[in-house]
């Protein structure tokens, strides 16, 4: 169940250094791996679709162009966060839209629409009420560090401007605070634990 | 960090999060195979040839031929399709000699070398998305969109 908290790191790591030794098709299973985790950090900034297509697919080129640069394979995660992150804001100021964190979807009001309700459980609709009560920047966090492995989250929650601080619960605020109301929500039951 | 002093109920809650994003913003379709098209251009330093006609001659279906035109400055490849029992023949032609044609289909390359005035055949190419890659002396590599078979 926590294929992505203890796997995807490593594995990515492994993938982007046998790149770097002659192995130019790993690169495929880095794209297979990263790409939700850099999908959900556009999405997360506010980007409608495309602009989140768009950064996405530049920072893989620029990855490509600057692989000799990065010191240590195991900063690949966290790099390609950045500059998806850094590639989204230009983009939208290109644009002349305002880069933030998102509350809800980019593309749709913070009330779920009645075909994004449709697609969700009601266990999935209870999240989504805590979820939304969250400050945007907690939401657009917690939405990117689901998608990575343990290990980066520190770094990850550098690069989108939350640093986890030396002070305080290891899980960052923003986790134990969804955490808190789930766990006070009655509705959210007792198989979750 | 600690990577200890996360427990399993954050562990879980993360997974709830992550299918919960899964569901209501999945990443598109076809955004991977675009990404891999992107940095296999860019690692050959090819230039990306546009697909400027396609025509379809006879009823889908029955006698399938489509003709497909890719030009990129004077560089032109033209192909006609073939659907066959066996998967689907290609004919082409290709601007200058001395070209060689790789038809990258899934899984497989079939590569064609075109007669002096520019005409090749490849037969049994599997059907499916397919694009083409044409390397010419003294040129840098040519690479297409895909087109489905």
């Amino acid at each position: 169940m926590t294929t992505a908290a203890t796997g995807l790191g490593p594995r990515a790591a492994e993938a982007f250094a046998d790149y770097r030794a002659g192995r130019p098709e790993r690169l495929a299973d880095l794209v297979r791996l990263l790409t939700p985790l850099l999908w959900h950090t556009a999405r997360s900034q506010n980007a409608p679709a495309a602009i989140a297509e768009d950064a996405v697919q530049t920072a893989w080129l620029r990855l490509i162009d600057t692989a000799g640069s990065i010191a240590d394979p195991r900063a690949v995660t966290s790099w390609l966060v950045v500059t998806v992150k850094r590639e989204t804001w230009r983009l939208m100021r290109l644009e002349g839209r305002e880069a933030e964190p998102a509350i809800g979807l980019p593309d749709v009001p913070t009330e779920l629409t009645p075909e994004a309700t449709a697609v969700l459980s009601e266990r999935q609709r209870t999240l989504w009420r805590h979820i939304t009560a969250l400050s945007p920047r907690c939401q657009a966090l917690l939405r990117v560090i689901a998608y990575a492995a343990q290990a980066d989250y520190a770094e990850i929650s550098g690069a989108l401007g939350m640093p986890m601080g030396s002070i305080g619960p290891t899980r960052g605020r923003c986790l134990a605070k969804l955490r808190d109301t789930l766990m006070a929500d009655p509705t959210w039951g007792k198989d979750n634990e | 960090m600690n990577d200890d002093l996360l427990d399993g109920v954050d562990a879980a809650i993360l997974d709830d999060v992550r299918g919960m994003w899964d569901d209501l913003d999945p990443v598109p379709a076809g955004l991977e195979e675009r990404i891999r098209f992107a940095l296999n251009i860019a690692a050959m330093e090819a230039e990306l040839a546009e697909l400027m006609t396609m025509s379809l001659a006879g009823v889908r279906g029955t006698d399938e031929t489509d003709t497909v035109t890719f030009t990129v400055g004077s560089f032109s490849l033209m192909i006609t399709t073939l659907t066959m029992t066996r998967g689907v023949r290609i004919d082409g032609w290709v601007t200058g000699d001395q070209a060689t044609v790789d038809v990258v289909a899934e899984g497989t390359t079939l590569t064609a070398r075109p007669d002096t005035t520019g005409r090749f055949s490849v037969a049994d190419v599997p059907r499916g998305r397919t694009h083409f890659v044409v390397h010419r002396p003294g040129h840098r590599p040519v690479i297409t969109p895909s087109i489905d078979l």
